[in-house]
């Protein structure tokens, strides 16, 4: 043992028994039930804030579990796992809204106006619910990117890690993601 | 509104937009990727196959058949954790008449929800040579879903002959009920021995907290539920007395303690949270702040500045979990408070000190 000095000055000090030598970490195929339980939460979270209702959010993650798992056998370490479910997340979540552009210009009923999670913006704060309004109004990529900057809090070289782009991409993304937002939560004063 | 003002706004935004769909207690379907049923496909692909709806009435039916075994077990246990169905019956586990009693306590019940990273513990009133019958005799179940889990037996301070940690294979899951049940009492505990009581436990998780302290960069990232809540600068343990490496769990908190060591003995020291039994400590480090962020200079401790330190002591529970790497000590072991999470899962199971399967 290393000779940590700091010790309460009331307590004896105990007798340890190193019970086992440790210095592996565990390594081999990727334990993908724990990956679930222990990232579910939050990557369906994630996902929700990119295509705005619970069931294709659920779908999604779902979806990027499976890719996963078939293709488990090239990736060991947990942190590029739950990486490479972070890109997973986004790639899917961009095709269910494509999908949903294709399937509302085929659509021959009337659609209520607003997106399929707009029910839930009644239990928000006025504030969040217009900053979201504004936030879903942006290009793509740039929800994409203040998402990934303001809620998962990645940084900026992490972000284009997830997205597949160019730091400098990332940078630009969001200041003019910000700037948009800045004029039309202006506007709304 | 500056930049940094609307960033705040945003990350508020999202973080309650998330939440009113997901709430902290959502708890996790079935997954559909395969674990024991066969081979599953995503969704989008079966779905537009010529026969998804003969597969899809397929399933109605064997959903009756499974329907039973599913609503009991939620998710399936995962091959090679699950409970090997070669264990003895608990039956030929009884001890004989006139075995010495060999009582347990557990040294924790927690009242308010705790981190993700607490094993259970149990003290034993004497040394057992014999696991098997008290993992056996098991069941840990998370909000009424079984859990596989495992005891470990570690020979710890004077207060105990021998204490033995609970864990599952990673860390409990959060916001989740967790009940353990041992039904112990009359089983051998080897040759000789026999435990005299059952052991029931009980406690919720909190959210997931982990941080990870990064020996190179200086910095304690802090994330909860997966997302990323905090980035603190830190001094580690200097060259001399480097900081262990690893994962550590809270295991108590207190303001206004004592510190001694060789070459000190500082007073009044706010905001600690304790990680080892040997003494390393999350600590208001008022007089290290100039190296704070910048280089290693502790006695093995986490010097936090003051502010960080009272905002860290407010964020964590004991249980919650920090993983410390590219540092220069040792790996932090499983007899240092909650070092269990260092022993590789192939060993954790085979009981440490005694066997246990």
């Amino acid at each position: 043992m290393a000779t940590l000095t700091l010790v309460e000055a009331d307590e004896q000090s105990q007798r340890l028994v190193d019970a086992q030598p440790a210095s592996d970490r565990p390594v081999g195929r990727i334990d993908l039930p724990a990956l679930y339980d222990a990232h579910w939460r939050y990557l369906v979270r994630f996902a929700v804030l990119l295509v705005d209702d619970a069931t294709s959010a659920e779908d999604v993650v779902q979806d990027a579990f499976v890719a996963l798992h078939r293709n488990q056998t090239n990736l060991r370490d947990p942190d590029a796992a739950l990486g490479y479910l972070r890109t997973s997340v986004v790639n899917l979540s961009r095709s269910v809204i494509r999908r949903r552009v294709v399937a509302r210009k085929h659509l021959k009923v009337a659609e209520p106006e607003g997106t399929a999670g707009a029910d839930h913006d009644v239990l928000l704060r006025d504030e969040h619910r217009a900053v979201l309004a504004a936030v879903r109004a942006l290009p793509r990529h740039q929800r994409e990117v203040l998402t990934l900057r303001f809620w998962s809090g990645l940084s900026e070289k992490e972000i284009a890690q997830t997205l597949g782009i160019a730091p400098g991409s990332v940078k630009s993304a969001a200041s003019r993601g910000l700037a948009t937002l800045q004029r039309v939560l202006g506007e709304q004063r | 509104m500056n930049d940094d003002e609307l960033g705040r706004l945003l990350g508020d935004a999202f973080d309650q937009q998330a939440r009113t769909v997901v709430g902290d207690h959502a708890t996790p379907p079935p997954p559909r990727f395969a674990t024991g049923h066969g081979e599953l496909h995503p969704t989008n692909s079966w779905r537009r196959r010529w026969w998804a709806p003969v597969v899809a009435a397929a399933a109605v039916v064997a959903a009756v058949g499974i329907g039973a075994e599913l609503s009991g077990g939620g998710r399936q246990p995962v091959a090679g954790v699950a409970p090997s169905p070669t264990h003895s019956p608990l039956s030929a586990y009884q001890a004989p008449a006139g075995a010495a009693a060999v009582r347990t306590t557990v040294t924790l019940r927690p009242t308010s929800a705790v981190g993700v990273g607490l094993p259970v513990v149990v003290a034993l009133s004497r040394p057992i040579t014999d696991g098997r019958a008290w993992q056996a005799a098991t069941r840990v179940t998370v909000d009424g879903r079984p859990l596989p889990a495992a005891w470990y037996f570690e020979r710890t301070g004077p207060a105990a002959a021998m204490t033995a940690h609970l864990r599952p294979q990673s860390y409990w899951p959060a916001h989740a009920s967790i009940r353990v049940e041992v039904a112990a009492a009359g089983l051998s505990a080897g040759r000789g021995l026999a435990f005299a009581d059952d052991v029931q436990v009980a406690f919720r998780t909190a959210a997931a907290r982990v941080a990870v302290v990064d020996g190179d960069t200086h910095r304690l990232t802090l994330a909860e539920d997966g997302r990323r809540i905090g980035i603190f600068p830190v001094s580690l343990g200097a060259d001399r007395t480097p900081t262990t490496q690893g994962v550590k769990v809270v295991m108590a908190k207190a303001d206004h303690v004592c510190l001694t060591g060789p070459n000190y003995h500082v007073c009044n020291v706010r905001y600690t949270q304790r990680l080892t039994a040997a003494g390393e400590y999350l600590v208001s480090s008022p007089w290290s702040v100039w190296a704070i962020g910048q280089m290693n200079i502790s006695s093995g401790s986490t010097d936090l500045r003051p502010a960080d330190a009272q905002q860290l002591y407010r964020l964590l529970a004991v249980g919650d979990v920090l993983d410390y790497r590219n540092c220069q000590g040792p790996m932090t072991t499983a007899g240092q408070g909650y070092g269990d999470w260092n022993v590789p899962w192939a060993a954790w199971r085979t009981g440490g000190l005694v066997p246990t399967s």
